[in-house]
């Protein structure tokens, strides 16, 4: 394999892979699905006696 | 008529994975490798025209496509017809979907067909059957044997291939009659980080392979490896527009916009559900799963075994003649070559589901059907599709003319009316603003411009170029340009030396017919929304 076509192997896959990555991370830590309970109040366990 | 929202996606990632599933197929370990790989069109210039198409057609049109079906979604439509007569609101707007249902059921025809190839050589190389030796042409044979590519009707009967075709059509249609989020997207949940682990499994051990005959030290990974990726003459490439045309054209299919996928999928949003940074993921995965996986595993370990010669055979003889080969002549080779058969087939599971969730789409909310009525009456469809396609095989004639019709000229004209309705019947302004309700991110503001000018015209010249090239026969030269008819234009019509297919014209014939039966099933569908 000639430098070039390393240089192209390695941008090609790293550009991919890192851009997966990042998507990736921003989908897991982003803003949170409200899903089906988006209206009801979170519960701390802790304050379930005082409720 | 009542509105009813008979299912939806359980989860954001959900969603993400099952369009990631739709898109990740057969096409991203075998085609991809084998156009960069190839000398005349693929290199350094291939990879440069592939990224561009990305940026100004691929993802652009990707989100255009789930902005759309996100919208249609919230006006009670989860069918391109719906979703585009939603958008239109015109009698004639919801016969603009149209293609949005017959290309993924059209490509279902034959898509399952392959996909029980996949797991009857996975099934095969497990158990050691595909162990054939040294001798290529016993591969090859075992190949035609396995499709009855020798004479038509050749795979019909208790034999193996056609109780794998049995079992993956049965298969498809248990795991859809589940519903979205038990069905599709438990599947690709399941399926896709499988599929990836399977992929990186199988690169560890190409990458390990060194020089497998010391007596050929010219056949190595490493050689494989710069067979595949190093650039050849750019400055020439780029000025080819055989390679333009091919690096569009995989972008277009291996990201399955324009096939009426997508706009389904989204449908099951809600109003403020993320759809940039979705679409942008499930995007991601598969130019992950295509450059990063698939661009260094099937190349690099045929050419270390078999040569440069090996690998020029076309997606079919390289997947299916070479691998096989190749696996054969490895350690623990049988449980390599059931891995990759393995990932090739869960690859298109989860593309053949999403095939058929817009057929089930529109059938529930066009003809009013359950979901029984409908998995029946696109079993129905499908299974005459199928039949067509898997007794007529012989040069598997059947299967690629309805891949041309449908697979290839069906999806580059649902891709370039899917731009202009976005930007002229929906408002480029106003799906800017609606693509941006609930997003993660933001999409740069060039891309604006590019949805709004620069995709629809590249895609325009890229079609146009499509057309003439492989229907009119263009040898794509500007200065001493000559025009024959390719071979799927002689199949139909017949030429000097090249006499009509029966079995093509049949095929054509009933992918008319089957037009025509969406055509009065929209038709019919349009007086039940007309009358919401």
């Amino acid at each position: 394999m000639t430098t070039a076509g390393l240089l192209f192997m390695l941008t090609s896959v790293g550009a991919v892979t890192g851009l997966f990555v990042w998507c990736l991370i921003k989908v897991l830590t982003g803003k949170q699905d409200p899903g089906h309970l988006a209206h009801v109040e979170p519960i701390d366990e802790a304050d379930l006696d005082r409720r | 008529m009542t509105t009813k929202q008979p299912d939806g996606w359980s989860s954001k990632l959900g969603v993400i994975m099952a369009v990631a599933g739709s898109a990740v197929g057969l096409g991203n370990f075998l085609r991809f490798p084998g156009l960069v790989a190839d000398k005349e069109t693929g290199g350094g210039a291939f990879l440069i025209a592939y990224f561009i198409s990305l940026l100004i057609v691929g993802l652009p049109i990707c989100w255009v496509e789930w902005t759309l079906g996100r919208f249609g979604g919230t006006q009670g439509y989860n069918s391109s017809p719906g979703i585009f007569h939603a958008i239109i609101r015109k009698p004639w707007g919801k016969y603009v979907g149209l293609l949005g249902f017959i290309i993924p059921v059209g490509v279902y025809f034959y898509y399952v067909v392959i996909e029980s190839w996949c797991l009857g050589y996975a099934w095969s190389s497990f158990t050691g059957g595909l162990d054939l030796g040294k001798d290529p042409k016993t591969y090859a044979d075992a190949f035609a044997t396995f499709t009855g590519l020798k004479a038509d009707g050749a795979v019909l009967g208790l034999g193996a291939p056609f109780l794998f075709f049995i079992g993956v059509f049965i298969l498809n249609f248990v795991i859809i009659y589940r519903g979205l989020s038990r069905g599709i997207e438990f599947i690709c949940n399941w399926g896709m980080p499988l599929l990836i682990v399977i992929a990186l499994v199988l690169l560890v051990r190409v990458l390990t392979l060194g020089t497998p005959d010391p007596t050929k030290p010219e056949l190595s990974v490493w050689n494989g490896l710069g067979y595949m990726w190093n650039p050849h003459d750019i400055a020439n490439g780029l000025s080819n527009p055989a390679v333009w045309l091919k690096a569009a054209s995989q972008v277009f299919f291996t990201l399955s916009v324009g096939f009426g996928v997508i706009i389904t999928y989204a449908s099951y949003l809600k109003k403020n559900d993320d759809v940039v940074l979705s679409g942008l993921t499930a995007t991601a995965a598969n130019e992950f799963c295509e450059v990063g996986l698939g661009g260094m595993i099937t190349v690099p370990a045929a050419f270390a075994f078999l040569g440069a010669s090996a690998v020029a055979g076309g997606t079919f003889a390289l997947g299916f003649n070479v691998l096989p080969q190749v696996f054969a002549g490895m350690p623990y080779g049988h449980l390599f070559g059931g891995l990759f058969f393995t990932l090739l087939f869960i690859a298109a599971i989860t593309s053949s589901l999403s095939m058929l969730q817009p057929g089930i789409a529109f059938l529930e909310e066009g003809l009013g059907l359950d979901r029984r009525g409908s998995v029946a009456l696109l079993g129905l469809i499908t299974a005459v599709g199928c039949t067509l396609v898997v007794y007529f095989s012989e040069g598997l004639k059947a299967l690629s003319t309805v891949d041309f019709w449908i697979g290839d000229i069906g999806i580059f004209l649902q891709g370039t009316i899917l731009i202009y309705v976005f930007n002229l019947s929906f408002g480029t302004e106003r799906g800017w603003t609606e693509a941006h309700h609930g997003a993660d991110i933001r999409i740069p503001r060039i891309f604006k411009f590019v949805i709004r000018w620069v995709s629809p015209a590249y895609l325009t010249a890229i079609f146009a170029m499509f057309v003439l090239r492989n229907v009119a026969g263009w040898n794509l030269s500007f200065s001493a340009a000559t025009f024959t008819p390719t071979d799927p234009i002689l199949d139909l019509i017949g030429g000097p030396g090249h006499p009509a297919s029966g079995v093509a014209r049949l095929t054509a014939f009933f992918l008319l017919l089957f037009a025509g039966f969406s055509g009065l099933m929209i038709h019919r569908a349009g007086k039940r929304w007309d009358a919401r």
